[in-house]
């Protein structure tokens, strides 16, 4: 009797708030299916981490000190989790649609845009370690995050939960925080624009010599982004080699689930009430709202700068810049439901899909700079 | 319902008030050193990038 009441007495209004926001995230990955991959074990992980302490031989033992290991292992240390996933991305992405017409890569690029722009709204508030983890939610890509922050931030930083929840429950907003943007910055006729596809196939050779030469060119330009772009291209290279079926498959499969469930209950390590409950939280979401929204903006803006200089019947759709945001394959689906909203004969999934894959080399590629530039 | 709204507010204010933030524009100069020199390199590499791929397409469709 006397243990109960111990543990009773040790419940935090932090602690059940936490419980609330836990609910929350299991909530909107259940009912609302929004990244339920990792919103369904960040949510349960909050509630984990959140529960009265054990303490054994005078430190936090039980649950805490398992994630604990986990977190150190597998993010702390050398960021193996993040890298792990993206072999399995790897292997699940088809760079065919960006190689049949690869001038659509400026878009991914110019999708970063909210990246930069965060960063230097940020460092009005934080230092310039930290400015540059939050800017990183901008990537529109978990892994890429994590990585980053991972990186930058010191062992002792209270604010990777924030980010990392801000990364990732933006990526399952895609659909509601795209579409205003892309309206406001486009016009009726701009998002009617057909695009007739280019039919071009992209021969096996190319295929397999694409994730090589990629990995080299930017292992030799930044660095510090070339465990990230490795690893992707590994998995990549797994996928279209055509001779590793099985390790392809497992790569899509069993590496990606089993590493997405290690990485959404680890990451809760950082949600405890007493760190996540602060108003920096809530300055770092609104921030992590202000890149997805100058992403989309710089992805439209570059397509209908283009459009000044192509001729007519050769013009883009503006509303494709948008998917050059990261997030994958959600914001190709965005764009391509826009086109169609507008008009049922417009598709505009092959290009968008295109675009979507290129910002995914794009926010990789801006990670290492970032990290070469802050390092 | 005046009390109440003012208890809500100088709750407000002072849950944000516990934000220890480095608020500084010291850091600008560097900051847009790294944004310009950021966006700059992004799209040097993507344009490479497409210039490669435009190659491997040649070579692959040989």
């Amino acid at each position: 009797m006397e243990e109960l009441v111990k543990y009773l007495g040790a419940i935090m209004p932090q602690m059940v708030i936490m419980w609330g926001i836990g609910g929350l995230l299991i909530y909107l990955a259940i009912v609302k299916e929004m990244e339920p991959t990792l919103l369904l074990p960040m949510g349960f992980g909050a509630i984990l981490m959140n529960l009265p302490p054990v303490m054994v031989d005078g430190h936090q033992g039980g649950v805490y000190e398992v994630i604990g290991t986990l977190f150190n292992a597998g993010i702390e240390t050398a960021e193996l989790f993040p890298l792990l996933l993206f072999i399995g991305i790897g292997a699940m992405i088809d760079f065919g649609p960006l190689l049949s017409n690869p001038k659509f890569m400026i878009f991914g690029a110019a999708a970063q845009f909210g990246i930069f722009f965060t960063l230097f709204a940020a460092s009005f508030f934080f230092n310039i370690e930290e400015a540059a983890s939050i800017s990183i939610i901008g990537a529109a890509d978990g892994p890429t995050a994590i990585y980053v922050a991972g990186q930058l931030l010191p062992e002792d930083s209270k604010i990777m939960g924030a980010i990392m929840v801000a990364a990732y429950s933006y990526m399952a907003l895609v659909p509601l925080i795209q579409p205003p943007i892309i309206r406001l910055c486009t016009t009726q006729a701009e998002r009617k624009i057909r695009m007739a596809n280019t039919g071009k196939t992209v021969s096996k050779t190319t295929r397999i010599l694409f994730p090589i030469v990629v990995t080299i060119v930017v292992g030799v330009v930044a660095p510090d982004a070339v465990a990230l772009i490795g690893f992707l291209m590994f998995g990549n290279l797994i996928r279209e080699c055509g001779v590793l079926n099985s390790l392809s498959d497992t790569a899509q499969n069993v590496l990606a689930n089993l590493i997405t469930i290690l990485l959404g209950i680890t990451i809760s390590f950082q949600m405890e009430g007493k760190y996540f409950l602060s108003p920096v939280t809530l300055l770092i979401i609104a921030l992590g709202l202000v890149a997805f929204v100058f992403d989309t903006f710089g992805g439209v803006m570059i397509a209908k700068l283009m459009n000044l200089f192509l001729p007519e019947g050769k013009k883009i759709n503006p509303m494709i810049g948008a998917a050059g945001i990261s997030a994958f394959p959600m914001s190709a689906r965005v764009v391509h439901k826009m086109g169609l909203a507008e008009d049922n004969q417009n598709f505009l999934l092959m290009h968008s899909i295109g675009v979507n894959v290129s910002g995914q080399i794009a926010s990789v590629i801006a990670g290492g700079l970032i990290l070469s530039l802050c390092n | 319902m005046n009390d109440l709204a003012i208890r809500i507010g100088s709750a407000i204010v002072s849950y944000f008030s516990q934000i220890e933030l480095d608020i500084s524009a010291a850091r600008l100069p560097a900051v847009l050193s790294i944004v310009g020199v950021g966006m700059l390199g992004i799209f040097t590499v993507t344009l490479v990038i497409i210039l490669i791929s435009t190659l491997l397409n040649k070579i692959g469709s040989k």
